[in-house]
């Protein structure tokens, strides 16, 4: 045990030593929150108006209520009155994307509205071209105030004024973004950390004859399997924690939507964190096991290639199936069973039989994964091969 | 004279893959490193393994010192059986290779007190013998310098200090000299006599032949894999000196094959 802790200590100390491997540990997490907050930011730009954008177009019988109205939300206009007559030869502007919209009001529009005798109903057109941005928000923001007038003219009774009163919609929309997406993201996230570190760690040792000094002292090849696993494992884990932070930080500007994570209460996030730990021991012991085999780090990298390959595949089944699968033989199946378990968390559909499956199954892997080890560090062929 | 290492019949071969036959220039699938070894080692000698590049020294000194496992053959260390009991092996010796690296990310400073947990040194008893080795090696001036700022030199020196943490009773040297610079490797050399009369058994191999008859009490002459001769220094060189025992041995045993 003692020595299983005086590991662990130095295999921290070595990664917080050594600039290269703090750099592999967060700069994932680092580039992801750049990279998505950026791509958001330009995602954004593409579907928003810019704050100081002076729409531009033509406007019929010009309302001044209309006006005024437009003026209080703030919103710069540049219109160029004309008589209903030119109609048509300006909507080539509008198709062209040259000028953003046509209002047409009826004659005498602001008066009509102060004597409620109508007995026809009146028509405001507004001509708008949906592929510009410009024009469609105008379209929108239009409707919204013409909606305003009508209904404070004939107003009767509100419904839900002012705020948004459903409750349901956001936690559900949330749930299902984040059920569809972070379950594969996180497998992703927890994997690129454990791939940073497993080869170095084991791979490295080896290549670089630091190994052979350990085995020298009294310290036992079970202490040193699972002195390493235990370290790397959290290394990894707090390198996916970071990329994950990232991650959260950035999703929100990247789909232009708040994603809103304290849906979630302690259970959730209990659980998705018991299944991230068993992940992420059975990811590093795999790494481990096939690093070992390896004389340098570039070559361990490569002989775990093609295990990634699998993992994603084995990663990405919600992405497919968009459901959690019910048999729970399944979920003895490694990186799969995290898979659809995240996704039942996440989607507030958790099955415990399947959770306590996937839980105990990663674990079992991984003991069995540290036995092998130990036999392979007391293996000379495989520490000591020329 | 209490015996205190005992190596019986020791075999140990290797399996050759395609490139290492490229390399040995052999299509033989099998290289014979240890052939039927034996020797023995007294208390508080020093003993030098003797012999051309590729007879079996590293090999041989890797399975004393539990690194890999002899094919066949009984080998006892103070009394422990080495194969059965190799923790309990490595507790009592000090093991020193080439190949044995420490980590450039640590400091001389840390790695001793690193290893010296691993032995389960006492912490005053750590603290007193890192003070008196790193000031009898001049580590004390790079105590503090991460190993990847270390010359050749500097590590090799730090390297064998940590091989002592433990204080061991017996300590085994795979070509200590090698590599070292003249005045590194007359503080080396002046060090295991040291040892020695501190009456610690010390087994070195080398190739050096004035090496083996400076500092060593008695000599093994390894060829081939096999002991040919392990007797005392000054038995063997009554009538000639060591260079020409050792080519007379030599001419006769490589002549027969
Ligand atoms: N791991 C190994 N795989 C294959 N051959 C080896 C291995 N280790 C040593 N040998 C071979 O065994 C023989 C003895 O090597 P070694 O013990 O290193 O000799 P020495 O130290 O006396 O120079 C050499 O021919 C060497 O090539
Ligand atoms: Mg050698």
């Amino acid at each position: 045990m003692r020595n299983i802790w005086i590991i662990i200590k130095k295999e921290f100390a070595r990664f917080f030593k050594d600039r290269r491997m703090l750099v592999a540990l967060f700069l994932p997490g680092i580039l992801i929150y750049v990279v998505y907050s950026f791509m958001g930011d330009i995602i954004n730009s593409m579907v928003t108006v810019e704050n100081n954008y002076v729409y531009t177009g033509y406007v019929v019988n010009q309302s001044n209520l209309f006006k005024s109205t437009l003026e209080l939300e703030k919103i710069k206009i540049n219109f160029e009155e004309i008589d209903e007559s030119h109609i048509e030869e300006h909507k080539e502007e509008i198709k062209n994307r040259e000028k953003d919209i046509i209002i047409v009001f009826p004659k005498q529009f602001d008066e009509s509205l102060k004597y409620q005798n109508n007995q026809s109903v009146m028509n405001v057109e507004i001509f708008y071209n949906s592929t510009k941005t410009e024009s469609s928000t105008f379209y929108q923001i239009g409707l919204e105030i013409l909606n305003k007038i009508e209904s404070k003219i004939t107003n009767i009774f509100d419904i839900n004024a002012g705020q948004n009163y459903d409750l349901a919609d956001e936690k559900d929309l949330s749930a299902s973004i984040i059920s569809n997406l972070l379950p594969m993201l996180m497998l992703m996230l927890i994997l690129s950390g454990c791939i940073g570190i497993a080869p170095e760690s084991i791979a490295g040792e080896k290549e670089r004859g630091t190994i052979a000094t350990l085995l020298v002292t009294p310290l036992k090849r079970r202490e040193l399997a699972i002195g390493k696993i235990v370290s790397i494992s959290s290394l990894a884990l707090i390198s996916g924690l970071v990329s994950f932070i990232g991650v959260m930080l950035s999703f929100p500007k990247l789909i232009a939507r708040n994603i809103d994570a304290s849906i979630y209460g302690f259970k959730e996030y209990f659980l998705i964190f018991l299944v991230i730990i068993s992940l992420t021991l059975m990811a590093i012991t795999l790494m481990a096991i096939v690093s070992s085999f390896a004389k340098s780090v570039k070559e361990a990298t490569n002989y775990i290639s093609p295990f990634m390959i699998l993992m994603v595949l084995l990663s990405l089944s919600t992405m497919i199936t968009q459901s959690a699968a019910n048999n729970v033989v399944l979920y003895l199946i490694p990186f799969f069973n995290v898979n659809q378990t995240l996704y039942s968390i996440f989607s507030f559909d958790i099955n415990v039989t399947n959770l306590i499956v996937t839980v105990i199954a990663n674990v079992v892997y991984t003991i069995l994964g540290i036995f092998m080890l130990t036999k392979m560090f007391g293996n000379e062929k495989i520490m000591f091969s020329r | 004279m209490e015996k205190i290492l005992e190596v019986q019949n020791v075999k140990k071969t290797f399996k050759l893959s395609r490139k290492q036959q490229k390399i040995e220039k052999t299509n033989q699938k099998i290289k014979v490193a240890l052939n039927g070894l034996s020797f023995a080692t007294y208390k508080g000698e020093i003993y030098g393994l003797l012999g051309p590049n590729g007879a079996g020294k590293t090999t041989a000194l890797r399975i004393l010192s539990t690194l890999i496992k002899a094919d066949e053959g009984h080998i006892e260390i103070d009394g422990i059986d080495v194969s059965k009991n190799p923790e309990e092996v490595r507790r009592k010796i000090g093991f020193l290779t080439s190949e044995l690296k420490l980590e450039d990310f640590f400091t001389p400073n840390y790695l001793f007190d690193f290893f010296s947990n691993l032995h389960d040194v006492p912490f005053d008893i750590a603290n007193e013998r890192k003070k008196r080795l790193f000031e009898k090696f001049g580590i004390d001036s790079f105590c503090e310098v991460k190993v990847a700022n270390l010359s050749t030199g500097m590590k090799q020196k730090v390297s064998l200090v940590i091989s002592l943490v433990h204080d061991p009773d017996i300590i085994i040297f795979d070509e200590p000299t090698n590599g070292l610079d003249v005045l590194t490797a007359k503080v080396v050399t002046d060090f295991l006599q040291e040892l020695r009369n501190s009456g610690k058994t010390i087994i070195i191999s080398t190739h050096i032949f004035s090496l083996v008859e400076k500092i060593c009490d008695r000599v093994g002459i390894i060829i081939n894999g096999r002991m040919i001769v392990s007797e005392k220094l000054n038995e063997l060189t009554k009538e000639k000196n060591l260079e020409d025992v050792f080519f007379d041995i030599y001419k006769k045993e490589v002549g027969e094959e």
